[in-house]
């Protein structure tokens, strides 16, 4: 089959892939996968693009092992055409590779979120979400440039909260000055991105209490060495800290919630929660789709995430607790 | 002064400051499970919050055993005697034996009498009970293992040295549940 069947067969279950919410639409790309394959290969067959890297490569051989060949001065000038046209091959060669790896990562991702609950959004702006977080949360003043939400879920705790589970994307900026032989000074920049991942969640009357986070000025620990050392509690009334942190409490944060990086509540109870990267569906290794079979069976059986079930059980678990037990700090 | 006398100083000054932050270490340890140990007779006692509900109920309903109110004063006496100054693991024990009974006998009599068991105060009880049980046992968890540590910093090598010459401090025992270890017929070969 030629490329441009397939490259409309990738698009079909692109589009395929982000209307899909339930086990059903996951069943349809099942459907549409096993179609194409049993007449295509998810290969792409790039003859032109393989002749042009080889002679190039050719090109650049012959011309470091004779660098006469070419007549006088034409040394440099062949080796940066061959040399350019060898890397711009290289693009589109591993780049239409790299959709193929893209599309089908993606079906990945959104058979783990169905199978764990999660509805991906795609109807919201990244940078805007973040701004308007940044004003309420410290967790989001991160980074120097390009903080965004880069990937957004809905999802059910136990007792049926509603969460958004978000993946939280950032620039830092790093300057470096370095100084050659010559006492030459240069600045120089270094990019590294960053992601972050939580939930936003509203509480039905928990407040008043943080973890790791410094949004109340008094201190509460516990008789436990090692809930101290993982959880730095700041409460703004030491004694409400106390009544939630019962012994039990203590220890199931201490056992059951170590995907917990930091809580942070507002008196309204809305509150972010920063957990481990592995409650993301996307933190799943992925299989390549030209192991069909694999990747079908995977599509039919996706994995359970761990991480997620424990960041809802946490949420229904603080709910549990203050219902019976808190009263709003007012 | 010479290079080799500063060195020597500089030595004994680090060896000095090693030794304290090791004293320190095992003091820390040991005031944190004696902390712990708080948490464990602050929750015990209050069990003592339910002792006049628990006699409310023997008195209005005659299918508890003959026995209840007598396990009832047993424990409050025991819980009574306990003290967050002083680590007692047999008064300890004895209080949690008391308790366990007093719940088992609760749960008991709910079974085998339906329609006491579905009362407010017997569903009210049993919640409440339940959950200072559990609160006891996650205190006591949380005290065995505050003394690990503590009992790790006093027996390991090098704080074992600086326990023997400066803080002499004793092995702390852990809590179990008096019957568990009895009944198994497996018992491991500690030395």
């Amino acid at each position: 089959m030629s490329n441009s069947v397939l490259k409309e067969h990738l698009s079909k279950i692109e589009t395929q892939c982000v209307a899909a919410t339930s086990k059903s639409h996951i069943e349809e790309l099942i459907a549409e996968i096993i179609e194409y394959s049993q007449s295509g290969s998810y290969s792409v067959k790039q003859p032109i693009t393989k002749l042009i890297m080889g002679i190039c490569l050719f090109i650049l051989v012959i011309t470091f092992f004779e660098p006469n060949r070419w007549g006088g001065d034409s040394f440099i000038p062949v080796v940066i055409c061959a040399g350019g046209v060898l890397i711009l091959s290289l693009l589109v060669f591993f780049g239409r590779k790299g959709k193929i790896r893209h599309t089908t990562d993606e079906v990945f991702y959104k058979a783990t979120a169905i199978h764990n609950g999660l509805q991906q959004k795609y109807d919201f702006d990244g940078r805007e979400m973040w701004s308007s977080l940044k004003n309420e949360f410290p967790f989001f003043n991160k980074g120097d440039e390009d903080q965004r939400i880069s990937r957004l879920y809905e999802g059910l705790a136990n007792d049926g909260t509603v969460f958004s589970l978000f993946e939280f994307e950032y620039v830092e900026v790093r300057e470096e000055e370095e100084e050659d032989s010559d006492g030459n000074k240069t600045t120089k920049e270094t990019r590294t991105t960053y992601h972050d991942q939580g939930c936003i969640v509203e509480f039905s009357t928990f407040t008043g209490i943080t973890i790791n986070s410094n949004r109340y000025r008094d201190k509460w620990d516990s008789a436990s060495k090692s809930f101290n050392k993982k959880f730095k509690v700041r409460c703004l009334n030491s004694v409400e800290a106390a009544k939630f942190f019962t012994p039990s409490a203590v220890l199931m944060f201490e056992d059951e919630f170590n995907i917990l990086e930091s809580l942070d509540v507002l008196e309204n109870s809305k509150a972010c929660i920063g957990v481990v990267k592995s409650v993301l569906p996307t933190n799943v290794k992925t299989q390549s789709i030209k192991n069909t079979d694999e990747f079908l069976e995977y599509l039919r059986t996706p994995q359970t995430l761990p991480s997620l079930e424990s960041t809802k059980k946490l949420i229904a678990y603080i709910n549990e607790r203050t219902t019976n037990n808190f009263k709003k700090v007012s | 002064m010479t290079n080799m006398e500063i060195g020597i100083i500089v030595v004994t000054i680090m060896f000095i400051l090693m030794i304290i932050v090791m004293y320190n270490m095992i003091i820390s340890r040991m005031n944190r499970a004696k902390r712990a140990w708080s948490d464990v007779i602050t929750y015990e006692k209050l069990k003592n919050d339910v002792v006049p509900q628990l006699y409310e109920l023997s008195d209005k309903f005659k299918e508890f055993e003959a026995d209840f109110v007598e396990k009832v004063t047993s424990m409050r006496e025991a819980i009574s005697e306990l003290n967050t100054d002083s680590i007692d693991i047999k008064n300890l024990a004895k209080a949690e034996e008391f308790s366990k009974s007093i719940f088992s006998s609760m749960k008991a009599t709910a079974e085998s009498y339906p329609e006491l068991g579905s009362t407010q105060l017997m569903r009210d009880l049993l919640a409440q009970v339940a959950d200072k049980n559990e609160n006891v046992a996650a205190a006591i968890t949380i005290y065995n293992r505050g003394v690990e540590q503590f009992n790790n910093s006093i027996e390991m090598v090098p704080l074992n040295v600086v326990n023997g010459v400066f803080a002499r401090k004793s092995k702390l025992l852990c809590f179990h549940h008096s019957n568990t270890v009895e009944n198994y017929d497996y018992k491991p070969n500690f030395s």
